[in-house]
């Protein structure tokens, strides 16, 4: 399990349909706008890797969005098989 | 190194608007070049990047010896480029900062990453 | 991964997301970043002396990270590079998992019961064939005192043999003799608090920056507040650590004794003795006789600066210099570590340095000490106070001495006439009695004898044809290539137990996780062993790591490092203790021989009259000042090998690498060996940087990559010993001083040529 917290900067008119998409999306959760433009996020996946890919995804798929800053990172299964 | 806390990019804050060009980098693992690794970091760095080696001989860091690979990591299994605050703290944990009292958001806001020193004052 | 624990993991993700861009998400959630949700358990560094507190960062019973302990008095949350990375050797690759035995040439995975038997059987028949001295236990100044404990009651009072022997021989023997000679007793007076309070360090060889990097830091931190503060720096070669000195003095290797006499006859001339002081607390003596002061200043004319300096090589301006700086501080650390041990002349070495304190009375003060640096984070716990060389017995005592093995074996519960009243062989009379076939089964615990032995290549023979046993938490290294069997260990983190340091900090570490695969306690390891070969009794009531501790400090009680008011309750709670600590309501003692000291103000009245201090392990309580031949290396250089070989540390490296070469990190900063050459010799042998070279001495060649550097001195090289791959110790001498047996790494003679 990979878990990523994120900071998606959105152009400033296209911010609110920009939360819809994301909250539309099963494996994402927001947690508030600020400055306008700034989203908060959670994003949730099997892998540091589909994490990567479901930035990606996000990116390419939702209009509006400018940025998309991973803050946070945690691979916890990762972790264990490393150990 | 704590693998729980991979931070792959935190320089945010005020910046954020003007540094959407750089945004590509955010979402890839960063890699370092492919070179010869038995030769020491600081033997390469010294010089493929001399400036940089001299800020980060001029600091603690420097003067203790702690080399390029305790912030960025090896090189091959593990590299970061930017690296974020957690690795700062897990030295320094008596310097743990609760960053929502301070204007900053993470060390580099204050610290220069090689020298160390106060990007205000010392600029 | 359940809900809770995830849902804590999104909003930790979130509040970090958040704090970035300057938005604080969940009031009191900024904590939490760093706290990461781990169990976090009180330690200590399992590398070198200095005894850093480290805090383990468990979760779900795998060590994940590690950070300084800031309530630890020592490191104060700080930790170097090495420690930093401690917790990526738990889960090294080269972790020895399970019980072997060599048969055929080939390791074969065996049960702990199959292992444990055939080394019971062994043992036992060369025990019963060839008397208990045909057998040895080799052991280590990493291994917790608990550990060396066992071992020392199973070889000298269960086997009933004085070989019993460890790396600390190799490495603070000289200092142990240095502080017996000198004050009576082992081990410093003063802590690491002297060091806020000096006003001048001398350092004598001592890389400090990078063979004790916490305490370089701390003199660094305390000159930076401080800058009236001095630093001299006595030693052949320029290292990191002069970035911080005043004044260095290069003396060619081995020849450093003479400046210390200067600086003495220096001091006395002009006026910077404390003439008080000298008498009341100090006696003169020369190798044959008391002297009087009188005497011993005769014998100092003979080191005027011009001939020390004739000695030396160090200029007679800087002896001089160096002497007012140390007689002008009002206080005065002396550090020093293998550059003055590992000599044939090391525990000399050691008592003129503390003659400069005795004779100035820079003891015994506040910011005042002549302090050797350990390398090893119990060599003091474990084997200097737990007994575990030839000729010592627990707290301090002596094989020696018949109320000594009558007070041991009553604890121990073992007849006294098991425990045999002649030293054993010391480390490198062991290695020989194995290569010629006296010794025929030896114990290796915790270190790695075939790379760290100094001649290393001498002693392999031994290895290979006796039955050799290695208890390790690593595989191969340079020892279990010989081994017949491998013992899987428990490493840090894995065993609860007690660690002492350099400044007789006795720390207690948890047991955080379970030991990786088979892996068991080498203390109960040994228990067991004992067991099988028959020592039942003796051996059966150890059940925990807590009842060989409590055992241990009872036979500390009233001895001069009383360890008494420290048992594991009150160890659990602390950032561990200095003893003498005879009672649990004892804060510990700061200060040896002076007031403070509980031993000090138990003395009688009448002795410690208008004293300052009582070196209460001499019998008239004066310390010695000793006027020592000034005698240089064994090997000096010749035309034949006309360079002064010395040896020594990385930062980043420790030891023969068995735990941080399995660290990328580490591996990176410093990839390989190299021998330092200084440029102008390099020049006139026409040798590049980073050319192959090969070094060689009267024992052995080794063919390494040449770094031309300033560090060493014209007529010096350098090499860091570390690699299994390049060992240096192929090359270095096992000629070893008289007094402490231990051996002369520091200089042999060489030559150098293009490969």
């Amino acid at each position: 399990m990979a878990i990523a917290g994120v900071v998606i900067v959105t152009q400033p008119d296209k911010t609110m349909h920009v939360l819809e998409k994301l909250n539309e999306m099963e494996n994402v959760t927001t947690y508030g706008v600020h400055n306008d433009v700034q989203i908060i996020a959670v994003f949730e996946a099997n892998s540091s890797k589909s994490l990567e890919e479901m930035s990606m995804e996000i990116q390419e798929n939702i209009e509006g969005i400018m940025a998309l800053y991973p803050a946070y990172v945690t691979t916890e299964d990762e972790l264990e098989k490393l150990a | 190194m704590r693998k729980l806390f991979i931070v792959l990019l935190m320089l945010v804050t005020a910046g954020l608007l003007v540094n959407l060009t750089s945004l590509k980098n955010a979402q890839t693992k960063e890699k370092h070049p492919d070179v010869d690794f038995s030769v020491s970091c600081v033997e390469c760095h010294t010089e493929v990047t001399p400036d940089v080696v001299k800020d980060w001989k001029s600091s603690k860091h420097g003067e203790m010896n702690f080399g390029c690979y305790m912030c960025h990591g090896d090189g091959q299994q593990e590299f970061y480029a930017r690296p974020g605050s957690q690795r700062c703290i897990s030295c320094h944990p008596a310097y743990e900062v609760d960053f929502s009292k301070t204007k900053a958001s993470n060390c580099f806001d204050c610290h220069q990453g090689h020298t160390l020193k106060f990007h205000k004052t010392d600029e | 991964m359940s809900i809770s624990r995830r849902e804590f993991l999104k909003v930790s993700a979130a509040a970090t997301a958040a704090s970035t861009i300057g938005v604080s998400l969940l009031p009191g959630m900024q904590k939490e970043l760093f706290a990461d949700g781990l169990n976090w358990h009180k330690s200590v560094c399992r590398f070198c002396g200095v005894g850093c507190g480290i805090m383990i960062g468990e979760k779900n019973g795998k060590v994940v990270a590690v950070k300084g302990d800031v309530k630890n008095t020592i490191n104060k949350g700080h930790l170097c590079v090495k420690g930093f990375y401690l917790h990526k050797v738990v889960y090294a690759k080269t972790r020895l998992l399970h019980p072997m035995i060599k048969k055929n040439g080939k390791f074969e995975r065996v049960s702990w019961d199959e292992a444990l038997d055939y080394v019971a059987k062994k043992f036992n028949q060369i025990r019963k064939q060839h008397g208990p001295d045909a057998l040895a236990f080799y052991g280590s100044g990493q291994a917790e005192t608990e550990e060396t404990y066992i071992a020392n009651k199973l070889f000298k009072g269960a086997i009933g043999t004085n070989n019993m022997e460890g790396n600390p021989r190799l490495c603070m023997a000289s200092a142990v003799g240095g502080y017996l000679t000198s004050f009576g007793k082992d081990e410093p007076a003063g802590t690491y608090a002297d060091i806020e309070k000096a006003e001048l360090f001398l350092l004598v060889g001592s890389n400090t920056a990078e063979a004790h990097p916490i305490l370089f830091e701390r003199i660094m931190r305390h000159k930076a507040k401080n800058p009236d503060v001095k630093i001299i720096i006595i030693d052949p070669r320029k290292t990191p650590t002069d970035q911080v000195a005043d004044l260095h003095l290069f003396p060619k290797p081995g020849w450093d004794l003479a400046i210390l006499h200067a600086m003495a006859r220096i001091l006395i001339k002009e006026g910077y003795a404390d003439e008080n002081f000298i008498k009341q607390s100090v006696n003169f003596k020369d190798n044959k006789k008391n002297l009087t002061y009188e005497e011993y200043k005769q014998f100092l004319e003979q080191f005027t600066p011009e001939k020390a300096a004739q000695i030396s090589g160090v200029e007679p301006d800087k002896i001089v210099k160096a002497a007012r700086m140390f007689g002008k501080a009002k206080t005065a650390m002396s550090m020093w570590t293998m550059g003055l041990n590992q000599r044939t002349r090391g525990v000399w070495a050691n008592n003129l340095v503390t003659n400069l304190h005795l004779i100035t009375g820079k003891i015994g003060v506040p910011g005042s000490d002549s302090f050797s640096l350990t390398g090893q984070p119990n060599a003091c716990g474990g084997v200097r106070e737990g007994g575990g060389l030839c000729h010592l017995l627990p707290a301090h005592r002596s094989v020696k001495n018949p109320k000594h093995r009558a007070e041991v074996a009553k604890v121990w519960g073992v007849p006294v006439s098991n425990i045999q009243p002649k030293p054993g062989k010391h480390t490198v009379a062991m290695f020989e009695a194995l290569n010629k076939g006296e010794i025929k089964g030896i114990y290796i615990m915790c270190t790695n004898p075939a790379q760290s032995l100094p001649n290393a290549s001498k002693y392999w023979k031994g290895l290979k044809e006796q039955f050799v046993v290695v208890a390790e938490s690593f595989f191969p290294t340079a020892t279990t290539d010989y081994a017949d069997v491998v013992l899987p260990a428990a490493f840090w983190s894995e065993k609860e137990g007690v660690y002492g340091c350099t400044e007789r900090r006795s720390q207690y570490m948890e047991q955080v996780i379970k030991p990786q695969g088979e892996a068991r306690w080498d203390a109960f390891i040994l228990r067991d062993l004992a067991i099988k070969m028959g020592f039942k009794k003796y051996f059966e009531k150890y059940k925990t790591a807590e009842d060989i501790w409590s055992e241990y400090i009872s036979l500390t009680k009233g001895t001069d490092m009383d360890l008494s008011g420290a048992p594991y309750s009150r160890l659990k709670k602390l950032r561990g203790i200095t003893w003498p600590v005879p009672s649990v309501d004892h804060p510990g003692t700061y200060k040896r021989y002076t007031k403070g000291d509980p031993i000090f103000d138990a003395l009688p009245a009448a002795k410690k009259k208008g004293r300052r201090m009582y070196f209460y392990g001499k019998p008239d309580g004066k310390a010695v000042v000793w006027a020592r031949p000034p005698k240089g290396p064994e090997e000096p250089t010749d035309a034949e090998y006309p360079l002064a070989l010395s040896t020594g540390r990385v930062l980043e490296h420790w030891h023969t690498m068995t735990m941080t070469g399995t660290v990328p990190e580490l591996v990176r900063a410093v990839p390989k060996a190299y021998v330092e050459i200084n440029p102008q010799d390099a020049k006139k042998m026409g040798i590049e940087d980073k050319e192959q070279v090969i070094v060689e001495t009267r024992r052995g060649k080794l063919k390494i990559e040449a770094r031309v550097i300033d560090r060493p001195e014209p007529g010096t090289i350098f090499i860091p010993w570390h690699w299994k791959q390049w060992m240096a110790n192929i090359l270095t001498i096992d000629a070893f001083d008289p007094g402490s047996k231990e051996p002369e790494y520091k200089v042999c003679a060489a030559k150098i040529k293009k490969a």
